[in-house]
């Protein structure tokens, strides 16, 4: 069980995941696409605490007791939950105010 | 039986009561009630004020007069003013000076407010406006109440001072009457004359104001009080001896030896003559006399209380007050004269004389009077100066009555001259108007024609004794009072004045002698110009249509002048000496004498027996001058009112010199006016050219000094300002692109930021 599926194909998946949801993030004129991104790009973090807790902190001992990288990765899906909620409420808000979901129309900051 | 500690103790109530009558005017002239009512108000006010006064006054005749002097029961006071360790104490002091004098003024001030009622009704009901010329009715109910809120004023004043139980109370009492004296003489101010001499009275005044103050405030200084009571101790008088001559004093003060012209007169002898510069000034004795005679310009009532009856007599009662300091005014004889004392005399005799003399040669039937009040004020001061206290007093008391009955009286004739002006024109309407009407001559070089519409002129008078009966009667007692006839009060006060003074003078006094030369002789003089008075408005023929005319005054304005000349003939019963023929002993033995005398070192005052010397020589004077005066006016009046006969007796150059009043009046113009002026023209010069110019100077270098600032200002800190913000703004231009609003733009900016920093790590 321990040997059968190396840490580099985690790494692999959650460096894919990533990468999609950076991609998505910056490329996606939608709102909530760029959000959905955020999302991807936050699992390929969790996974990649995952894995690296299981692969090299329980096999050192370091943290056979403690549960650090599932901790880890809960706190960062309530956070990303969090982050979903309000990012979605502001997307709501800006688009009650000016009828787009369009990234580049949110540019009143613009210097 | 009347409690006169009680009495005493609520004698505050009497100055309170015309204050209440001065508020209560105010408020009606305010409201636009003023009018008739103002009259009565004040009438009320001085007859409580009044009635007060003289039941005090008659209470403490009671035999108690000792106790009422010495008694601290008698005086009430209250802390006023905080002052280092004590307080300035603010109070009641009733002793006979005081209840004498507070009755005197209360019923003196009493008739003549009853008689103002009527005289100045009569001014205001034809008011016209001195501009417009048209009749104002609401403006002239207006100033007749204020002239009641005035004179309330002014009799609040007069109380005041006299019951007041130290210095500055007295002092504040003193202002308000100057200040009512005043507002008083230039009530009629549409006159420039008026309100000239207003001006005068006051800053004429104000110069022996100035001594009083310092006198104060040496007093204070070295005794530490200014209470009577604690003045007239015999310990504070004798600390204040202790202090011994100027030049000795400064000396120990400055801790080395000064000299100074007159540095020998003591410290307490400059005290007195600093207290004696306000008499002068109040009381107008020669020096500082020029206010008076022109305060005439002032209505008639009030030159009757004023400048008659009352405040001018608060000169001599501050002296009679502080008789004890004057007394002690020396270093090495206590019981002679005192130096200062020699001064007072050598003023009070001078001015007897002198003023009397002017007398002699006016026209205007108040300035006669006016000169006449400043003689008789000489009077009382130079009785004073010799020691003369209780005879001063006396004729204080005296001559307040009988003066405003003769002021009265000739406010009486003057009303009924300028009604008879009136008359005159109604009924000459279709002959020449300016039938009796023209100027007559003087017939005496540089001296002013008789102007036929002044109703003040005597030689417009003549013949009124038939026209007006009472107030020729009257007039006539008042003018046997003031000259010294025989059982007149006049002659009573006077001749104790003068017999005094004789005394004095064997005993060794020269100035008794100077004082009973000059006062005889100012008798003599007194009764020769009240004839001439009496014979030119009274006798004969009238000159003018208007005297003709003339019609008798109101009740209200002659009832006043009876009572006041029952005063003016019975008063002087109250002080006949003792050891006077059958009427000494007939009469209690001088009562005033005893009444008064206490005030004096514990009652011990000497009375002398009688001689008939000074006695006949003042009655041979008062018939000379009568003789002399029915001789030169009473034979032809008529003639005499044409060109005066003393003129053709003395020359016309003496007589202009008299009828000039000695051009004191000239010289004080060309010496200390003019100096004034021209000093301060040359003070304005030095104003205009040093101060101004330097103060223009110093803003010019204030402008370039400014300027220059302005320029750092300008170039190099707002220049650094500038620069600063030009870096930052130049910068935050360039910085400006980066900020698009495009949050995908910033995201990858931190990925390929995240990027560079990673590849540094691994590199």
């Amino acid at each position: 069980m321990e040997a059968s599926i190396p840490l580099w194909w985690y790494l692999l998946v959650a460096a894919a995941l990533f990468g999609t949801g950076l991609f998505g993030a910056l490329s996606r004129r939608n709102a909530v696409g760029v959000l959905m991104g955020i999302e991807l790009m936050l699992n390929g973090a969790n996974i990649n605490a995952v894995a690296f807790w299981r692969y090299i902190a329980v096999p050192s001992g370091a943290g056979l007791n403690g549960m650090d990288g599932q901790v880890f990765a809960i706190m960062v899906i309530a956070l990303a939950a969090a982050e979903a909620a309000v990012g979605l409420a502001l997307i709501i808000s800006i688009y009650r105010n000016r009828q787009s979901v369009l990234v580049e129309d949110f540019s009143t900051m613009r210097g | 039986m009347l409690d006169l500690a009680a009495l005493a103790a609520n004698a505050w109530l009497v100055p309170l009561f015309t204050a209440l009558a001065f508020v209560i005017i105010l408020v009606q002239i305010w409201t636009g009630r003023g009018g008739r009512g103002s009259a009565y108000t004040a009438i009320a006010g001085v007859a409580a004020s009044g009635a007060y006064s003289v039941v005090l006054f008659l209470a403490s005749l009671g035999g108690s007069a000792a106790e009422l002097s010495r008694s601290p029961a008698m005086s009430r006071t209250m802390d006023w003013l905080p002052l280092g360790d004590g307080y300035l104490r603010f109070g009641i002091l009733v002793d006979p000076l005081g209840a004498a004098t507070a009755a005197m003024v209360g019923i003196a001030c009493l008739m003549i407010f009853i008689y103002s009622s009527s005289y100045m009704g009569a001014e205001f009901e034809r008011y016209t406006d001195p501009t417009s010329g048209e009749v104002d009715r609401a403006l002239g109910r207006a100033r007749y109440a204020r002239f009641f809120a005035y004179v309330s004023l002014f009799a609040t004043g007069m109380f005041g001072f006299v019951l007041a139980s130290n210095l500055v109370q007295a002092l504040l009492f003193w202002e308000i009457m100057g200040l009512c004296s005043f507002l008083l003489i230039g009530f009629w101010n549409f006159k420039p004359s008026a309100a000239q001499a207003a001006k005068k009275a006051f800053m004429t005044t104000r110069i022996g104001d100035m001594g009083l103050f310092i006198g104060i405030m040496m007093l204070f200084a070295f005794l530490g009080t200014t209470d009577y009571a604690s003045l007239m101790r015999p310990e504070s008088l004798a600390r204040l001896q202790a202090i011994g001559p100027i030049d000795g004093w400064l000396s120990g003060m400055l801790g080395y030896e000064v000299y100074i012209p007159l540095g020998g007169v003591s410290v307490a002898a400059l005290v007195a003559l600093c207290l004696f510069g306000g008499s002068i000034g109040k009381s107008a004795q020669f020096p500082l006399h020029v206010w008076l005679p022109d305060a005439m310009e002032g209505p008639t009532p009030v030159s009757a209380m004023i400048h008659a009856a009352t405040m001018v007599s608060a000169g001599v009662f501050l002296i009679a007050r502080l008789y004890p300091v004057f007394a002690s005014a020396t270093v090495d004889h206590p019981d002679q004269i005192s130096g200062a004392m020699y001064a007072v005399a050598a003023i009070g005799a001078l001015t007897a004389l002198l003023a009397a003399t002017i007398g002699m040669a006016q026209y205007d039937i108040k300035r006669v009077l006016a000169f006449s009040t400043i003689s008789q004020l000489g009077y009382m001061v130079m009785a004073l100066g010799i020691g003369a206290y209780v005879a001063a007093v006396f004729h204080l008391l005296t001559h307040a009555f009988f003066k405003a009955l003769l002021f009265l009286g000739s406010g009486s004739v003057i009303h009924g001259v300028e009604h008879g002006m009136h008359e005159g024109h109604s009924h000459g309407g279709g002959q020449d108007a300016g039938a009796g009407h023209h100027d007559r001559q003087s017939g005496i070089p540089g001296v002013a024609a008789a102007d036929a519409h002044d109703p003040q002129d005597m030689r417009n008078m003549g013949g009124l004794a038939k026209r007006m009966p009472l107030t020729y009667v009257t007039f006539l007692a008042g003018t046997l009072a003031l000259t010294g006839v025989p059982v007149f009060s006049g002659f009573w006060s006077k001749d104790e004045i003068l017999s005094d003074a004789f005394h004095k003078m064997g005993d060794g006094h020269m100035i008794a002698l100077v004082v009973w030369v000059l006062g005889t002789t100012a008798a003599f003089v007194t009764a020769f110009y009240m004839a001439r008075q009496v014979f030119m408005v009274f006798a004969g023929p009238p000159s003018t249509d208007a005297a003709a005319h003339a019609p008798e005054s109101a009740p209200a304005m002659v009832y006043p002048l009876v009572v006041l000349s029952v005063f003016a003939i019975l008063l002087g019963l109250i002080g006949v000496p003792a050891a006077f023929p059958v009427l000494g002993p007939l009469l209690g033995g001088n009562p005033f004498h005893h009444y008064m005398g206490h005030l004096l070192s514990g009652g011990a005052f000497e009375t002398h027996a009688f001689n008939a010397l000074p006695a006949l020589a003042s009655v041979g004077a008062a018939a000379t001058g009568w003789g002399l005066g029915y001789a030169l006016y009473g034979r032809r009046p008529a003639a005499a009112r044409s060109r005066d006969p003393l003129a053709s007796v003395i020359g016309a150059p003496l007589f202009r010199l008299l009828n000039r009043k000695y051009y004191i009046d000239e010289i004080y113009d060309a010496t200390f006016i003019r100096g004034s002026v021209a000093f301060a023209k040359l003070n304005a010069w030095f104003d205009r050219r040093a101060v101004d110019g330097a103060v223009n100077g110093a803003s010019w270098l204030g402008s370039r000094g400014a300027s220059v600032n302005g320029w750092i200002d300008s170039r190099i800190v707002d220049g650094t300002v500038t620069l600063v913000a030009m870096v930052s703004s130049e910068l935050s231009r360039w910085m400006r692109w980066l900020q698009t609003g495009r949050v995908q733009q910033y995201l990858l900016l931190a990925f390929v930021g995240v990027l560079i920093f990673l590849a540094m790590n691994v590199l």
